[in-house]
């Protein structure tokens, strides 16, 4: 169950950056290549912090199947959800401008410079 | 001799003097030993990445030089995240290569208010021009730079015009490419860290390096310790191997050394008072062109505040960097900053704060750090915020990020207002430095170490990493770790 809402989280963070949907297509199996880092990420940390944060996403993935989407999550205050979204976003913002080729997204700005 | 994973073909092994840690503390004093002709083994509980293996792949070179992927948790309101580099050569692989000597008046503070006698500035000189001239620090101009370094070179500019005080900051670099790569181990092999400077030494000497290899227990009795046991972890499949030696040298940093002495019953007082310095930073998006990651971490920093302890610098530049700086904004501000990031700066400010952090041992292999935050820090945070958009603003910003969810600005007019909201639950922090867990000091009931820099209450324990400084110092503590292990040799060797 965690895993899922891991997965979700993940997604959600992913489809809201365009950088990403514009050049997803040029890498091979990039949406799981972060999703693994977040995973590991969060497997990887000491029991008393990794645990909590499984079983906190477990509740939330009980939360998620009532309420259909992880849009209204954002939208409601659900305690501890910020911290929970914060690492993940960061696990994948730390793994996902690696793939990325920054220069190609950047190229708009050096033909301005030119 | 490097052994890994797999190569650990007993399951005891003995030497003259055990050192646990390769960073700043344990390198310097297991070299020192070794060139003395004795039998030193270092044990390391990460994994040995030579200089070739380094890419420019923040995520990947994160998950392998760091411990958990450089957010471990302090546990407070803010939640902290702290970076610990977790390889062989420690934190000197991934900081950011400045070498400060110890402020005077930090030293004269702690002769006086923790009997430091022999640890004066004059005594440590000796020790600091030793230092430096094995890892080559240089304070280098970068006046003359074109290409590489504009972001300082704007940190400069926008200081000049508020009559901020700039200096050039030391660097242990050697023929430097200029590729920011410092906080994940540098790929040309500039940087000095321990891994390319007393490691290699300590190697050519005779010493043994054993990495992947976790302590965690140290035998001990009647006030001598004698063996400790060791963790390998070899494809999930737990090893345990015992290493037995006349002499423990304990250098595994702040959190590790104090969690080791607990977890083997050595000193109750260990791990009480952690001090810590708060990193944090500010985005600015410029109306030039920087290209900020062709530079180095931190050539230039504002000294202005030297005398509060706060020192603003440029901070780490790849995208992954500037992303996650925006951690707190919404998606829609990462797009923007990554589309532009060749106009993105990231300014940081490092300060020593009052709030403390206490290490927890008592469950699990792992230590549990939480603090108090102290609100007295949080008028400082705030000041230095203030400080950071106003240098932006006057290297030519068109837009400033604060460190505070959603919180954006395109001029300084509302700024004052902005801030004054503030609370400590909205700021993004972070920490790199952690010191002062097991202070050395004169008073045995207000220390773990004595002067010598034997553990209290056991005959063969020596500490040698960033736990037996007094207090923290505001500065990076590399080149004070450094010295003070030298002194803290000197004085076993005399004796």
């Amino acid at each position: 169950m965690w895993l899922g809402v891991i997965k979700t989280i993940t997604l959600h963070h992913l489809n809201e950056i365009d950088v990403y949907q514009e050049n997803k297509s040029q890498y091979l199996d990039i949406e799981n290549d972060v999703y693994i880092f977040v995973v590991e990420g969060i497997q990887n940390l000491p029991i008393f912090y990794s645990l909590p944060l499984k079983v906190y996403s477990s509740l939330l993935g009980v939360f998620l199947f009532k309420k259909g989407n992880l849009s209204k999550l954002y939208k409601i205050k659900i305690p501890f959800f910020g911290v929970l979204n914060k690492l993940i976003k960061s696990l994948i913002l730390l793994k996902l401008f690696d793939e990325f080729s920054i220069s190609d997204i950047n190229k708009d700005n050096l033909i301005q410079e030119q | 001799m490097i052994l890994k994973a797999g190569d650990y073909k007993y399951k005891k092994y003995n030497c003259k003097y055990l050192v646990v840690g390769t960073g700043a503390g344990g390198s310097v004093a297991g070299t020192l030993l070794s060139e003395k002709g004795l039998d030193v083994i270092f044990m390391e509980e990460g994994s040995y990445f030579p200089t070739s293996s380094f890419t420019n792949k923040v995520g990947d070179m994160t998950a392998k030089l760091y411990r958990n992927r450089g957010i471990s948790p302090l546990i407070g309101k803010p939640l902290v995240a702290l970076a610990e580099g977790r390889c062989v050569g420690g934190g000197t692989v991934i900081n950011g290569e400045g070498l400060f000597r110890t402020p005077k008046w930090i030293l004269e503070e702690w002769r006086k208010k923790h009997g430091l006698e022999g640890y004066s500035f004059s005594n440590l000189e000796r020790h600091f021009e030793i230092i430096e001239k094995n890892l080559n620090v240089e304070a280098k101009s970068i006046s003359n730079e074109k290409s590489t370094n504009l972001d300082s070179k704007k940190l400069i500019e926008g200081a000049k015009n508020l009559n901020w005080r700039t200096e050039f900051v030391p660097r242990a670099a050697k023929n430097c490419q200029y590729i920011n790569s410092c906080s994940i181990g540098c790929p040309s092999g500039a940087k000095q860290s321990t891994l390319v400077s007393y490691l290699p030494r300590a190697l050519k000497a005779g010493a043994k390096i054993f990495s992947d290899c976790r302590v965690i227990k140290v035998n001990h009795s009647k006030g001598l310790a004698y063996s400790v046991i060791a963790e390998i972890n070899k494809e999930g499949k737990k090893q345990k191997i015992e290493v037995q030696f006349d002499y423990l040298v304990l250098a595994g940093g702040a959190i590790q050394t104090p969690h080791l002495i607990k977890k083997s019953r050595m000193s109750k007082n260990a791990g009480k008072n952690l001090h810590f310095h708060m990193n944090v930073k500010v985005v600015g998006c410029l109306k030039d062109f920087v290209y900020a990651e062709k530079g180095t971490m931190f050539p230039v920093q504002i000294h202005e505040f030297e005398n509060e302890d706060c020192y603003i610098n440029t901070s780490a530049m790849k995208p992954s960097y500037l992303a996650m700086s925006l951690a707190t904004h919404g998606n829609e501000v990462i797009d923007k900053a990554i589309k532009s990031s060749n106009k993105m700066v990231i300014l940081n400010t490092t300060m020593r704060v009052k709030s403390k952090a206490h290490i927890y041992s008592k469950v699990g292999k792992n230590p549990l750090v939480w603090y108090k935050f102290d609100h007295s820090d949080l008028s400082r945070i705030k000041v230095n915020i203030k400080r950071m958009c106003q240098v932006l603003f006057e290297a030519n910003a068109a837009e400033v990020y604060l460190p505070i969810k959603g919180m954006s600005l395109t001029s300084l007019q509302n700024l004052d207002g902005l801030i004054d909201k503030i609370k400590p639950g909205d700021i993004d922090i972070s920490t790199v430095h952690m010191m002062a867990s097991c202070p050395m000091g004169a008073d045995p009931k207000k220390s773990v170490v004595d002067l010598n820099g034997n553990l209290r209450g056991m005959r063969n324990v020596l500490i040698t990493d960033a736990s037996i400084l007094p207090t923290s110092i505001g500065q990076s503590p590399q080149e004070t770790i450094m010295a003070m292990v030298h002194e803290v040799m000197r004085r076993h060797f005399e004796r």
